[in-house]
């Protein structure tokens, strides 16, 4: 065997050896990229429009829910609580956002939300620092239902008709509670369940985010090498 | 014995293959806790919707062109077996197994996962084109295997 190919299959096994360390080690770590997060123009509580994605985007958490709903929001306000603070503790607190979009586009209009924001702290009341967007019925449809993927679903109006209820009367729609991450380039990172949420995973996710949001040069390229060797978190 | 040096090569480099896939075996096991799951170890896929259980198929629209099916495999059928939709969907399949290992291929997409009893399978689609789309179980479940199938029609 001549020199040179012994030379060419060295590198090659150094080189295999390094791939299958990087892959098996897993030095470096990142969260899927899940899916394009829905493009959107929505309203904040002054009636002034929201769009997504924008240039000065942080890390942001989007949770769903209806005003009415006095359980969900005392889950959205809990989640708020506790990840905020995990948050404060780990020196993120600047680098997320927090957003709530009604899935009750009928009732939850920018008056209600601004109500929401301003009352002290009740059931239901959102913490001043949550932004919260409303909009159409179809606009929010696409941008929750089709875009992020949440089901949420208003109570049959037929099947109250009939008892002579008003439309105000209807029970709030039904939806899964869910917390959608989304990084700077509006991208979905990462998602959860609002009953199996957990601060030290959200931690955890933020903190890789923020890593991989500053890299820069040739670690960036080892932080696009981890998406290929599926570098995830377990 | 006489051995043929490169013969020598290519034993000595199988051997190493061996060692590096015990190793990964190893560690995978040891350091990352990857483990075979059973009755009493059940995986829990974090983010799924909540009604997403192996005791009730459902299929819904959560917006326009965006549709979820829950499907549950059994021996030996799947339910839902037959699912509408109009073309240019994006459907996301979430399986389930009830008793035994099943599968799943779609045909004509790429569809094609195992269903583990404990786990939840989880597949993304975008059916464009209009047409039947046959889908089956490609994991041998018992004496039924070949009759365990289903169609999406993507209706344009």
């Amino acid at each position: 065997m001549s020199k040179g190919l012994r030379i060419a299959g060295a590198i090659g096994v150094a080189l295999a050896a390094l791939i299958f360390a990087f892959a098996v080690g897993r030095p470096i770590k990142v969260l899927p990229r899940m899916a394009p997060a829905p493009p959107f123009e929505l309203l904040d509580p002054w009636g002034k429009p929201v769009s997504a994605p924008r240039e000065d985007a942080k890390i942001t958490l989007y949770t769903f829910g209806a005003l009415r709903d006095d359980e969900g929001m005392a889950r959205i306000r809990a989640f708020y609580d506790k990840a905020h603070r995990a948050l404060s503790d780990a020196g993120f607190a600047d680098a997320v956002e927090f957003v709530f979009i009604t899935v009750d586009p009928d009732h939850d209009d920018p008056e209600a939300l601004r109500r929401a924001i301003a009352s002290p702290p009740t059931v239901r009341s959102l913490p001043p620092q949550m932004m919260p967007l409303t909009g159409s019925w179809i606009a929010i449809r696409m941008v929750v239902g089709t875009g992020f993927g949440v089901y949420f679903q208003p109570p049959a109006v037929e099947a109250h008709q009939g008892a002579g209820q008003l439309a105000a009367a209807l029970p709030p729609p039904k939806y899964d509670p869910t917390v959608i991450v989304v990084d700077r380039d509006h991208v979905i990172r990462a998602r959860y369940a609002l009953n199996q949420f957990d601060t030290g995973t959200l931690v955890r996710d933020v903190n890789l985010l923020v890593k991989e949001a500053n890299a820069q040069g040739a670690t960036r390229w080892i932080y696009e090498g981890a998406h290929l060797f599926l570098c995830y978190p377990r | 014995m006489h051995i043929h040096p490169y013969e020598r090569l290519w034993i000595r480099l199988s051997v190493i293959m061996l060692i590096v896939f015990g190793i990964a075996i190893a560690l995978s096991s040891l350091t990352f806790g990857i483990e075979i799951p059973g009755a009493t170890r059940r995986a829990v896929a974090t983010g799924l919707p909540v009604d997403a259980t192996p005791e009730q198929s459902w299929i819904r629209e959560l917006g326009p062109g965006r549709y979820e099916v829950n499907m549950i495999a059994r021996m030996w059928g799947f339910d839902p077996n037959e699912i509408r939709i109009p073309k240019g969907s994006t459907v996301t399949f979430y399986l389930h197994s009830q008793d035994v290992l099943h599968g799943i291929k779609i045909r004509g997409t790429t569809v094609s996962m195992m269903v583990i009893p404990g786990q939840v399978g989880r597949a993304t689609y975008t059916f464009d084109e209009p047409g039947e789309y046959i889908f089956l179980c490609h994991e041998y479940c018992g004496l039924g295997h070949h009759v365990m199938s289903g169609k999406i029609i993507v209706e344009g």
